[in-house]
């Protein structure tokens, strides 16, 4: 096992990463950037070294920096939570040319996976129904058009190195289609540094269900069961549940196992999530594989009582999986809030500043996850999301009502927050009865 | 660095720049070293990066600098080795050495600083 880590993250997954190393007995080493000096959570840390200005190009994502952090930190492996540098394969790379365990899959497993367009030629390879669309990139105009005739409009035309939502456009129709091809294939140039696009039916009032996933260095793979994600803004996740409300046993199950078939085909190791999109009518269609540890973890570790940081850094230090598929039984539902800075009421801007006062909820089912304080100043440079409230009773009605409790408790005085709309959402009645889509809080919340 | 004193050294021993192609120069970053005007001209030489501090080119050789020494912007002051790549940190001002704030081959962060220099001389 790991005598030290490097956590190479910032908030509350790196306090969430040093907790679970508290508790393992494990060292640990953490970085930040001159907006996070003095943070409290850095004071769980066992060492900690500042790696640049704030800017997170200029710190938390200079990879130079952060392996010489753990070069002088003298660690075995590093946690890269999520976002910053946890889906870089080079980074990946790196990590391994300097003898120090990358706690995820391998760089060739997150390569093909960060692949869209190869993560879904896979899927189709081991029988994992994808949404009708291009076999393969499409190249220009004319094969577009060929190919939204074929599956009929309207298509979504995505970026094959995109993902996380970014990079995707609608097309109705096919002047709209021809605009927006260009648009998206320079979009694309742009923020990913390759414009190839691929086309897919775009599925019309789509749930988003994603399967959690845990594979070790032995071969065992087990899936954890599902994640509802379908609360979303503008493709950020605002709510997250567990059990998928109103999904069919069988659809569930079927899910789970084409997860794992997915997994054990692409060579994935460590903990992932394999995405999916449902439409009205209950089909699943696999979308995209994440080959990182999610935000909304909590929730599965609600209902499976699995700690799953500590899986992965279990995973990465060799040992096998200790549970077996027929061992992980879920109780109870979860449900996740996450508590962002914004304000709702002008166009959910970022409102960074400091918190005067921080009341936390508790209770009989009541988790929050967050690094923020009495007196904590919130930044500007970094997402807004300063928590994540979760409750978890037995049945989704009293999750739901403890939810609603727990944030009636929550009180965060000095900036503005989402907790306002996040009630409004918990008492909303399709949300409530499960009957809800990805578009479902932008056309009842419009700004 | 946060937390301070580790409680294994395992850089005890400095060990002997590898006299490779990995010599870089680096840009510096400079501050005010205190509060008050009367001493604005009292600058801290900062580390620009994460690394190693060394105060020679290698175990055999003096030191870049030393207290008392007069520095201009070119000046090699110290290596800050990271990633097995030796950083030649040039001092980015003029002035006079007043105080080494590291030990060879101490650990140190970015922004950490390393050297107070006295601009006024």
């Amino acid at each position: 096992m790991f005598k030290r880590i490097l956590v190479a993250n910032r908030g509350e997954i790196a306090l969430r990463v040093f907790r679970a190393c508290r508790e393992l007995g494990i060292e640990t080493v953490g970085i930040f950037s001159e907006a996070d000096r003095g943070a409290a959570y850095l004071q769980l840390a066992d060492e900690a070294y500042c790696v640049g200005p704030p800017k997170a190009a200029d710190s938390y994502l200079k990879i130079d920096r952060v392996i010489s952090a753990a070069e002088i930190g003298n660690v075995q492996a590093i946690h890269p939570g999520y976002g910053f540098l946890a889906e870089n394969a080079h980074f990946v790379e790196v990590c391994r040319s300097c003898k120090i365990e990358f706690i995820g899959p391998t760089y060739e497993a997150m390569a093909l996976v960060g692949d869209k367009n190869a993560a879904r030629r896979l899927a189709r390879q081991t029988d994992v129904p994808t949404v009708p669309g291009s076999e393969e990139l499409v190249n220009n105009e004319a094969e577009a058009l060929a190919v939204a005739h074929e599956i009929g409009f309207p298509v979504l035309i995505k970026a094959s190195a995109g993902g996380g939502g970014r990079g995707m456009r609608v097309a109705l129709n096919d002047l709209a289609l021809k605009s927006a091809l260009q648009q998206a294939q320079a979009e694309a140039q742009a923020a990913f540094g390759d414009s190839s696009i691929y086309l897919e039916k775009y599925i019309e009032h789509p749930r988003h269900v994603e399967v959690q996933v845990l594979a070790d260095l032995h071969g065992n793979v087990v899936h954890l069961w599902e994640r509802d994600c379908t609360l979303q803004r503008r493709h950020q996740k605002l709510i997250e549940e567990s059990p998928a409300p109103q999904l069919p046993d069988d659809t569930r199950r079927a899910m789970c196992e084409a997860a794992v078939r997915l997994v054990k085909a692409a060579s994935y190791t460590n903990a992932g999530t394999v995405e999916f999109i449902v439409d009205r009518e209950g089909h699943f269609y696999f979308i995209e594989l994440n080959a990182r540890i999610q935000v909304e973890h909590p929730v599965t570790e609600m209902i499976t009582g699995i700690d799953l940081i500590k899986a992965q850094i279990r995973i990465a230090a060799g040992e096998p999986l200790c549970v077996k598929q027929e061992d992980i039984r879920t109780t109870g539902a979860a449900i996740e809030c996450r508590i962002n800075a914004e304000d709702t009421e002008h166009g959910f801007r970022p409102s960074p500043g400091k918190i005067e006062r921080l009341i936390v909820p508790g209770g009989f089912g009541v988790r929050f996850d967050s690094h923020v304080h009495s007196g904590y100043v919130v930044s500007a440079h970094y997402d807004s999301m300063i928590g994540k409230l979760i409750a978890h009773q037995p049945t989704r009605q009293q999750a739901i009502d403890c939810m609603r409790r727990a944030l009636a408790e929550l009180r965060v005085e000095g900036t503005k927050t989402t907790i306002p709309l996040l009630k409004e959402i918990l008492v909303h009645a399709s949300f409530v009865e499960g009957m809800v889509d990805t578009t479902f809080i932008e056309r009842t919340w419009p700004t | 660095m946060l937390n301070a004193a580790p409680k294994a050294a395992p850089w005890e021993t400095p060990r002997k720049p590898e006299q490779t192609k990995g010599l870089r120069k680096m840009i510096c970053i400079t501050a005010p070293a205190a509060e008050s005007a009367e001493e604005d001209h009292l600058v801290l030489i900062r580390s620009p990066i994460v690394g190693t501090f060394y105060s020679a080119p290698d175990p055999e050789s003096p030191s870049y600098v030393k207290v008392g020494d007069h520095v201009g912007p070119e000046t090699t002051i110290c290596i800050v080795e990271a990633m097995k790549v030796f950083n030649e940190i040039p001092a980015e001002v003029s002035g006079k050495i007043t105080a080494v704030l590291v030990e060879n081959g101490e650990p140190v962060e970015f922004g950490q600083p390393l050297f107070k220099v006295d601009t006024r001389q």
